[in-house]
């Protein structure tokens, strides 16, 4: 295998990377309650310290205050996730910084870039609705042009981020004649316009997603990102920036090695079916991680990763229900003690690991997900 | 961890596809084409690919052997390949610490002259001469075993024909084989250096063997969706119904994972062999359980046609079911990987095997 950046480079960055995280922990960032003020001034505060770290835009090109460099970002994703590092946003880093690099305008990204990298904007995205969410080309979204802004009336649902989002990237009907696919425009609006409102949705987690209407909202012409009526195209280039999801592989072997460490202090090991269990759950989570870094690596070849990313969302897919299952097998009721009670196991976090394992809809469940690498990755008839 | 294969890596990998389809594998009589793919493999010098060139190989590392083991998978071959090149390589890596018969079995081995074999890697007898399930290529074969502090060669290296044969499941090419008691045995190894030796061998086996799965994993996947898209049912293609694409969805997703882990299993294991790398038992247990689903899902995709006995589907089948049962019980490999986990090692593991 070729090695672009020296494996010994990569490990000393990995070291470091790992070292300066571990140095960063806080108990909170494994007690709080997701985006409750407390989590999110933690994760405002871990993406200051990133910035000053250099770390935050690695990806991102050097014009733009970025480094070029996939490797370096992709083990500071793993790493994040590893270690649990607190959120704030996510999107603006991840998705529509690298979109406003390739499709903006050199205004657009002079205004909407430097606070991105900053850490000062979060920004959500405006794609899914009541009726679109596997086919989003039959979102109804409209937006209408009127001399010289667009009229956008309509509603978007399960918005992450939304209640605390600066901006929006939203998809948009502009050409309701054309094909469904190709009459779809993309927008960088700002969230504070008049005519908008934003309401929550409680989730099974503790997140919370949103309801978010436009009630004959003026945007103006200028917000219009990338080429008209080719939106559709734009959000799957888009989407595709930001597919590895290194964190998240990461994330769960700390999860799996807090269980091990609770079932090594409490005897629970002594069980073989733990011991099989846990050893079943990381052999995926090591595949899985592989799967993610193949993303990466097409990434450096100058490719975009299409179906070989949804594989990697797959995996993700397919481990949360096997994680549940597993840690409800374990546990059994005493897995079911909810944070703040005594005898809550690992302080309540195996409840929550629970619950989200039926987080698995984002970006198209199981099936649908099957359904694209099916086709995209061997070509399978349609019916 | 950029995965991308150089130039030589994949002129080697497409070599040993060409050469293993030549010969045959599933589509023809098996058995038959053993002997002239294990000539085949001294005269290319796969059989020393991941040797030292001092060694008699040719500077390569596991990495090769795996795209070999993998290619033979995906024709359908099961021979020796991956236990004696496990073997030599351990026995290669030893260093001094071999004696001078080991060097000697380790050349030969590497020229095809002689091919290796592990007695009792995982078998549930202990008995100390049995050989466990083999698949037999067509070299004289030398058995190792491990005996307290001792690695031996279990007499002179003898004529597979002149052990006694079973008959099992995978038909002609594979032969479980009684040693005879009564051979002289040889010292290898002595001391700390035969446990690592044989520990090191088991270990590289398994991942070659998970390779070698994956690779018929392969051939599987692309029996499944050619079928998928001309077996009509319904008025449609069966590819085109959820349920069949779900299928080899999931064989894909396995096999490209189970490829990616081994394939790094294997660079670490290049590098440390003596090591108890976690990404190791990952590999190997990840690998089983994909290539097992994938011959269950490829069965469902293809109905009643699969099970015919001259289908390539059952041909695979009858390859592959040795050399699961040479990796052990599902429930042995997870408990591997559990050990890795309980004792702590796992993304700032220092040893490479978790780097990038």
């Amino acid at each position: 295998m070729t090695y672009h950046f020296t494996k010994n480079q990569q490990d000393s960055f990995r070291r470091e990377a790992a070292d300066w995280m571990a140095s960063e922990v806080k108990p909170e960032w494994l007690s709080l309650e997701p985006e409750s003020p407390e989590y999110l001034a933690l994760g405002r505060e871990m993406d200051r310290k990133l910035i000053e770290k250099g770390w935050f835009t690695l990806h991102w090109p050097q014009e733009h205050g970025g480094h070029d460099d996939l490797v370096r970002h992709a083990i500071v994703r793993e790493m994040e996730g590893y270690y649990r590092v607190p959120t704030y946003g996510g999107h603006g880093r991840y998705i529509v910084g690298p979109a406003l690099i390739e499709f903006g305008t050199e205004e657009q990204k002079r205004r909407y870039l430097p606070p991105i990298s900053r850490g000062e904007s979060v920004v959500c995205l405006g794609f899914t609705e009541a009726n679109a969410g596997s086919d989003l080309a039959a979102m109804q979204l409209k937006a209408i042009e009127a001399e010289d802004h667009f009229v956008v009336t309509g509603s978007k649902l399960y918005i992450t981020y939304g209640h605390y989002s600066d901006s929006m990237l939203l998809a948009a009907r502009t050409d309701p004649t054309a094909l469904p696919h190709k009459g779809v425009s993309i927008f960088l609006i700002d969230m504070k316009l008049p005519g908008i409102s934003v309401r929550p949705l409680h989730c099974l987690t503790g997140h919370r997603i949103n309801e978010v209407h436009f009630d004959d909202v003026r945007i103006a012409k200028d917000t219009l990102l990338g080429e008209r009526n080719r939106g559709f195209y734009h959000m799957t280039v888009a989407l595709n920036y930001e597919r590895s999801g290194l964190d998240l592989p990461a994330k769960y072997m700390a999860q799996l090695e807090d269980v091990a460490e609770h079932a090594r202090q409490t005897g629970l090991w002594k069980r073989a079916d733990v011991r099989q269990t846990i050893g079943r759950l990381a052999a995926y989570l090591d595949a899985w991680r592989m799967i993610c870094w193949r993303v990466v690596s097409l990434q450096m070849q100058g490719a975009i990763p299409s179906w070989e990313a949804s594989l990697a969302q797959l995996y993700r897919k397919d481990f949360n229900p096997q994680f549940g299952k597993a840690l409800l097998d374990i546990f059994g009721p005493e897995g079911l003690v909810e944070r703040g009670e005594h005898a809550a196991p690992l302080a309540g976090r195996i409840e929550w690991y629970i619950r989200e394992a039926f987080n698995n809809h984002g970006q198209g469940g199981r099936f649908v997900t099957r359904n694209v690498i099916a086709r995209r990755g061997l070509d399978m008839p349609r019916t | 961890m950029i995965q991308q294969w150089d130039e030589i890596q994949t002129m080697l990998r497409d070599s040993a596809r060409s050469v293993c389809k030549g010969l045959g594998g599933a589509g023809s009589s098996g058995t038959d084409c053993m002997p002239e793919l294990w000539r085949k493999a001294s005269e290319l010098g796969w059989l020393g690919v991941a040797l030292p060139e001092d060694r008699g190989g040719s500077g390569g590392g596991l990495v090769e052997a795996g795209l070999i083991a993998s290619e033979m998978g995906r024709a359908g071959f099961f021979g020796g390949f991956a236990e004696s090149t496990a073997i030599s390589f351990a026995l290669a890596g030893l260093d001094k610490r071999a004696t001078h018969e080991a060097a000697d079995l380790v050349r030969q081995a590497a020229e095809g002259g002689i091919e290796l074999r592990l007695v009792q890697p995982f078998l549930h007898s202990q008995a100390p001469a049995e050989v466990g399930i083999v698949s037999t290529l067509s070299a004289p074969k030398a058995y190792l075993i491990q005996n307290d502090d001792e690695l031996r060669l279990v007499g002179e290296p003898v004529e597979s024909d002149s052990a006694e044969e079973i008959r099992i499941t995978a038909r002609r090419r594979d032969i479980q084989v009684r040693a005879r008691q009564d051979r002289p045995e040889t010292v290898l190894v002595e001391g700390d250096a035969a446990g690592m030796a044989w520990e090191a061998a088991n270990r590289i086996y398994r991942c070659l063997a998970a390779t070698q799965l994956s690779g018929a994993v392969r051939a599987l996947l692309d029996i499944a969706v050619e079928y998928s898209r001309i077996r009509q049912q319904f008025g449609h293609a069966i590819g085109s119904y959820q349920a069949v694409q779900h299928a080899v969805t999931d064989i894909l997703a396995g096999v490209d994972a189970a490829e990616l882990l081994s394939f790094r299993a294997l660079a670490a294991l290049t590098v440390s062999p003596f090591e108890a790398l976690p990404i190791a038992d990952s590999a190997v247990a990840f690998s089983r359980e994909a290539a097992w689903s994938a011959v269950i899902k490829t069965y469902d995709v293809l109905g009643g046609v699969g099970f015919i006995e001259e289908h390539p589907l059952s041909v695979y089948t009858r390859g592959m079911l040795p050399v699961f049962t040479s990796l052990g019980s599902s429930a042995l490999c997870e408990e591997m990987v559990g050990e890795s986990v309980y004792r702590g090692r796992w993304l700032t593991y220092e040893g490479g095997a978790y780097s990038s």
